[in-house]
């Protein structure tokens, strides 16, 4: 007991060190030095921020593996669009032999079992695909917003456009050959402009 | 509304951990341009600070399991971008080797600055001063944390930084 009393006594007793007045000095130096850079401080909260470029991004996707997000829409594109070409081709095919028949011309066939994916309607496997793209755009519109997207977009609606005036005008005088094949036509350069869109999602 | 600019921060870390890359997108479009920026000045260069943001956020994107929340998000990846600026730059760096500074004068900036002959005196300092000024004074780092992101000592941190003041107010006096 009297060994902790007299170890708190003689702490209590050490002697207290001054402070070198060096010490203030680098203080006071550095406070003055704060006071002087506030127009350094003022100027350097407004420098420009630079704009990183669009090519950085396009390096980090090539980079990147295939997004699990990305797979199933394009997955699900792929069967769309092989349904929808094969489906025009036996429509044209169907509606150019029908239509202008040469006498005495003689036609052989046979039947092929399809895959039941291909039953569904055309326009309708058109519209699902159509849809897929604008929800992809939705999510996305910088893939959908630049100058290439927009003009294929624009030609497709105006080759839609042209679509319904043309399958207005067969389902009234169906019989016209010629129309049929500008149908034909105008089905097959959709095709071409909707896979292009495809290709640059 | 895209659905990018929708999305929470939780949101993004969780869909850059499962290779979502509206998450990756989100996440580079939130933070591109301030990277770019820090690595533009740390680099001197577009070229250069194109490489770095690019090799920066694939590390970002390797590395989120590592992100633990322990600081915020652009914090952890500012962190990573200084670090890929700097191995970039490191050979060229040269710190002057005196650890005591022996400050005379207060460096005295007058009443404003212009920001533009600013930003070009900072781009004009050599690469250890600029990369110290610009964590520092910019960044809003500490020494302590300078040192260790640069491997030097907070010593040599508050040199560089002293004398990449010097260095710029005799170079805006230039400009004058």
């Amino acid at each position: 007991m009297d060994n902790e009393k007299n170890l708190k006594k003689a702490l209590k007793n050490l002697p207290a060190h001054q402070a070198p007045e060096s010490i203030w000095e680098k203080i006071n130096f550095e406070l003055e030095q704060d006071e002087a850079d506030k127009p350094l401080q003022e100027a350097l909260k407004k420098l420009p921020v630079h704009k990183a470029p669009e090519s950085v991004w396009k390096g980090l996707e090539s980079q990147l593996p295939e997004s699990e997000s990305q797979q199933p829409i394009i997955r699900r594109l792929r069967p769309v669009l092989a349904i929808a070409a094969s489906l025009l081709l036996v429509v044209g095919f169907y509606f150019g032999f029908r239509q202008n028949p040469v006498e005495g011309t003689e036609f052989a066939y046979s039947e092929e079992v399809l895959d039941d994916r291909i039953q569904i309607n055309n326009l309708e496997a058109d519209d699902e695909a159509f849809a897929m793209i604008e929800e992809i755009c939705a999510a996305r519109d910088y893939l959908c917003n630049n100058d290439i997207f927009k003009s294929l977009k624009s030609e497709f609606d105006e080759l839609n456009m042209a679509h319904e005036e043309l399958s207005s005008a067969i389902s009234e005088f169906n019989t016209n050959a010629q129309l049929i094949s500008e149908l034909t036509s105008i089905e097959m350069e959709r095709t071409e402009v909707f896979k292009q869109m495809i290709a640059l999602l | 509304m895209p659905r990018t600019t929708m999305m929470t921060e939780k949101e993004i870390v969780a869909g850059c951990l499962s290779n979502d890359r509206y998450a990756q997108r989100a996440l580079y479009d939130k933070y591109k341009d301030a990277m770019f920026t820090l690595s533009y000045r740390v680099a001197g260069d577009h070229g250069l600070a194109e490489e770095i943001l690019q090799d920066a956020f694939m590390k970002v994107y390797r590395g989120m399991h590592s992100f633990r929340g322990e600081s915020t998000l652009g914090a952890w990846i500012k962190v990573i971008v200084v670090r890929t600026a700097y191995t970039k730059i490191k050979k060229k760096v040269k710190y002057d080797p005196i650890e005591h500074i022996k400050k005379e004068d207060h460096i005295q900036w007058g009443h404003s600055l212009d920001v533009e002959y600013l930003e070009k005196a900072i781009m004009a300092l050599p690469e250890g001063y600029r990369t110290v000024f610009t964590l520092i004074e910019v960044e809003g780092y500490a020494h302590k944390d300078v040192a260790k992101l640069l491997d030097i000592s907070e010593g040599t941190s508050k040199s560089q930084l002293y004398y990449a003041k010097r260095k710029l107010r005799e170079t805006l006096k230039f400009y004058e």
